[in-house]
């Protein structure tokens, strides 16, 4: 009967890799946790921002008071928004959920709204002329020429959400973010250093993929351009 | 010319959509971390329980070894870790987030308006009159980890300090540091400590749960007076505890904190054993596993029931 | 409805709006640091976006690391920090500038400064090349370019940048209460600590409160810096996306 515990970790070392080591599967255990509640917020996110951004794009008046309305739940900070919820829905998942679905929501409606306004008018009236109109136009035509703008949008979303999910930590949902948490308690840098790690990681796989994405979808030379 | 843009930009859409519907699908079907667990009798073997824990390295373990303990009986055990204090760590018991918990019984009987001795019998015959009826607190080890007042070996030799009763005059001069929670608590700073010593500092700081903020902070001087646990934190060499000499920190003994629905004599027979082998030397070791090594909590208290046989 | 009712209590509490865990002071360190850490990110990464924006070097960096910028880990930042330098406080001279946390400064500055680099450089980078050409055609060097025409031109953008970093920092400034500083995330770490939820919620709404008066106050000050031919929409998130331009003939 052996024992269980390897030789102690060394504190003071950034990263200590014979920890890594030991403990992949508690690490990749975070990092999915962390994907999903990131991918989620952003499933979520899509769902209520592209039929927002539809009724934005074709009565216009709605767009401002839209827009104010998500950038004010933009600005509210992370952990604020998580401490608002605390009393209504405890511990929970959904506490994390839904602020980070609600940070999702500025970027997307503004980027689905900018891609179909983007729709060349002369496209519109060559479909209008074809015969389609409504939503058969919106689903056919319009949707899928901003789906390049769209997936932008997505990027920014997706790289905004894999950043803020540690802060879920402190209210007991945060994938890396516990990890960090843990390392912090015991005065341990590796446990930190690693998921700080592998949040940009994380970050910089989800950009390249959806950027790749991105240009797959756009066999045309045009497309539109989300800066910073 | 537009029907081939439609075609081709109806497809980007469709794929890209299927795509994240799928990927996103998949992500989500996955479920939170969940423990081991080893077939056993079948009294056990399909019972789930949920096991929370407070939010530092002492608490920690004692869950992890109930859990544990239950895992290797068979139990289907998940792990709700690093909760909270006990504010927030009892509330989710008696929500039924979770099933039960590491917890320390002067501790839990202050915060349910009781009043603990230094004996362990009879804190635990009170914390059995205070529990309401839908929860249960299981036999108490013999461990002790309670609050402790520290200084610095220099503020201690400067000041004349033995004891917190000497503390008393000198507080005024000094900057005190401890938990967020500490001056709501009757142990840290609050009415009970008020009523028996009346400690008054010149400033006091929330820092965090006798944790490396507070013992840096300790170190280098921003307090003079730091609230570490007497049985789970870092006490280095030079640091001094100001003795309990007036009996403030009660018999703070683990127990586990289990909601009645789910309790079962057999799970109290498992627990039991693990609080019977938990001494203070052993809760100490294992402290000191955590917090110097860089042992994970889990693997502590893995091999502490290993080594007694519980697992 | 009584639990707003307890949030109104909280804040008609006169004890609440006095001393050290007062509202006023916890808001002025909030603001304090916030302020002193954009400042000096805006001194680090102003010029060497201009400088490289100019040049149109770098480019490839300056561009990726924008949208991964946004998820650089802040919580880890502050923690490695703490653990590296404890949470003593600062000499005097940092405290009256407002840095009363050195591991909360550096966390901040180090968040701050990717927005704000990224815009600037972007923006100088896409000056519309006409506008380059007809200023060199009028006889302007590479830096009277760059100030008179390339920087103008940039503002819209870079104060974008300026105005993601803000909201940024105020956010990360709210975390650093769980380290044992103070600003505003005090109420927010201490009601959690003992379950008060009133204080938690008020905690909360004065931190939103703060960050949408700076986004405001920012944006009031955009549009009276940026010249009104160039008047381009930028949210909180600081992102402008920018219609292509329309087909030429």
């Amino acid at each position: 009967m052996g024992s269980v515990l390897a030789a102690g970790y060394s504190g003071s070392a950034w990263i200590d890799w014979s920890w890594v080591n030991d403990h992949t599967t508690e690490i990749l255990t975070r990092l999915r946790e962390h994907v999903v509640l990131a991918g989620l917020a952003l499933l979520y996110g899509l769902i209520i921002a592209v039929p927002l951004a539809v009724l934005a794009s074709r009565k216009r008046r709605l767009l401002a008071p839209i827009l104010s309305v998500t950038g004010v739940l933009y600005t509210i900070p992370s952990l604020a928004a998580f401490a608002f919820l605390l009393p209504f829905t405890g511990l929970s998942r959904e506490t994390a959920l839904i602020p980070l679905t609600a940070y999702s929501l500025l970027i997307l409606v503004r980027n689905v709204v900018t891609g179909l306004d983007a729709v060349p008018p002369e496209v519109v009236e060559a479909a209008r002329g074809m015969g389609y109109s409504g939503t058969r136009q919106l689903l056919r035509i319009e949707l899928p020429l901003a789906v390049p703008t769209i997936i932008a949008g997505v990027r920014i979303a997706a790289v905004t959400l894999i950043g803020l999910v540690p802060v879920a930590a402190l209210i007991g949902q945060g994938g890396l973010g516990a990890m960090m948490l843990d390392g912090f308690q015991r005065s341990f840098r590796t446990p930190i250093t690693v998921a700080g790690v592998l949040v940009i990681a994380l970050a910089v796989v989800v950009d390249a993929a959806l950027l790749a994405l991105q240009r797959l979808a756009t066999p045309w030379t045009w497309r539109a351009r989300s800066i910073a | 010319m537009t029907k081939s843009r439609t075609r081709s930009g109806k497809h980007a859409l469709a794929t890209v959509a299927v795509a994240l519907v799928i990927a996103l699908a998949l992500a989500a079907c996955g479920s939170s971390s969940s423990g081991k667990a080893k077939s056993g009798s079948s009294a056990a073997s399909n019972t789930k329980l949920v096991v929370g824990s407070k939010n530092f390295g002492g608490a920690q373990i004692l869950s992890q070894a109930y859990g544990q303990a239950l895992a290797a009986k068979g139990y289907k055990i998940t792990y709700r870790d690093n909760l909270g204090a006990t504010e927030i760590v009892y509330k989710a018991l008696q929500n039924g987030d979770i099933d039960l918990y590491g917890e320390y019984q002067g501790t839990l009987l202050t915060y349910l308006g009781g009043t603990p001795t230094a004996d362990r019998q009879t804190t635990y015959a009170a914390l059995q009159q205070k529990l309401p009826s839908d929860i249960v607190a299981t036999t108490p080890a013999e461990a002790v980890d309670v609050n402790g007042f520290y200084v610095l070996k220099s503020t201690a030799d400067k000041y004349h300090l033995t004891t917190l009763s000497s503390l008393v005059p000198v507080a005024p001069q000094l900057v005190f540091g401890g938990t967020p929670e500490c001056q709501d608590r009757p142990l840290c700073l609050g009415t009970k400590e008020q009523q028996l010593y009346g400690l008054h500092f010149k400033d006091v700081k929330k820092l965090d749960e006798g944790g490396p903020v507070t013992t840096k902070a300790l170190d280098d001087g921003t307090i003079q007076v730091g609230l570490l646990f007497t049985g789970s934190s870092v006490i280095k060499s030079n640091y001094v505890l100001l003795t309990d000499d007036k009996g403030l920190q009660p018999a703070d003994n683990p127990v586990a904190v289990i909601r009645k629905s789910v309790d079962t004599s057999a799970i109290n027979g498992i627990i039991d054993k693990v609080n019977a082998a938990m001494t203070t030397a052993e809760y100490n070791k294992l402290a000191l596993q955590v917090q110097n090594e860089k042992q994970d909590p889990k693997d502590v208290a893995a091999q502490f029931l290993k080594d007694h046989g519980l697992a | 409805m009584s639990f707003l009712g307890d949030v109104f209590d909280w804040f008609a509490n006169g004890d609440h709006w006095t001393g050290n865990e007062g509202i006023p002071h916890l808001v002025l360190q909030h603001l304090g640091i916030s302020a002193i850490s954009l400042v000096v990110a805006v001194l680090v990464a102003l010029p060497i976006g201009l400088v490289l924006g100019h040049a149109r070097k770098g480019g490839f960096v300056a561009v990726n690391v924008s949208n991964v910028g946004r998820a650089l880990p802040s919580l880890a930042i502050l923690l490695l920090a703490v653990l590296t330098f404890g949470i003593k406080d600062p000499p005097e001279v940092f405290r009256s500038v407002g840095i009363g946390s050195i591991p909360t400064f550096i966390a901040l500055v180090a968040l701050a400064i990717p927005p704000i680099l990224t815009n600037t450089y972007v923006g100088i980078a896409d000056v519309d090349p006409d506008l380059r050409d007809a200023a060199s055609g009028m006889g302007m060097n590479g830096r009277q370019q760059l100030w008179r025409v390339e920087l103008p031109v940039a503002l819209p953008l870079i104060m974008a940048g300026i105005r993601t970093s803000a909201i940024a920092v105020i956010a990360t400034a709210t975390l650093a209460a769980y380290v044992g500083w103070g600003g505003l995330g005090r109420y927010i770490i201490d009601g959690l600590a003992v379950q008060d939820n009133a204080k938690v919620f008020a905690g909360a709404l004065l931190v939103a409160l703060l960050a949408i008066a700076v986004e405001l106050a920012l944006g009031a000050l955009q549009r009276v810096l940026v010249s009104p031919g160039l008047r381009v929409d930028a949210g909180p998130a600081g992102e402008i996306t920018t219609p292509p331009r329309p087909a030429r003939a």
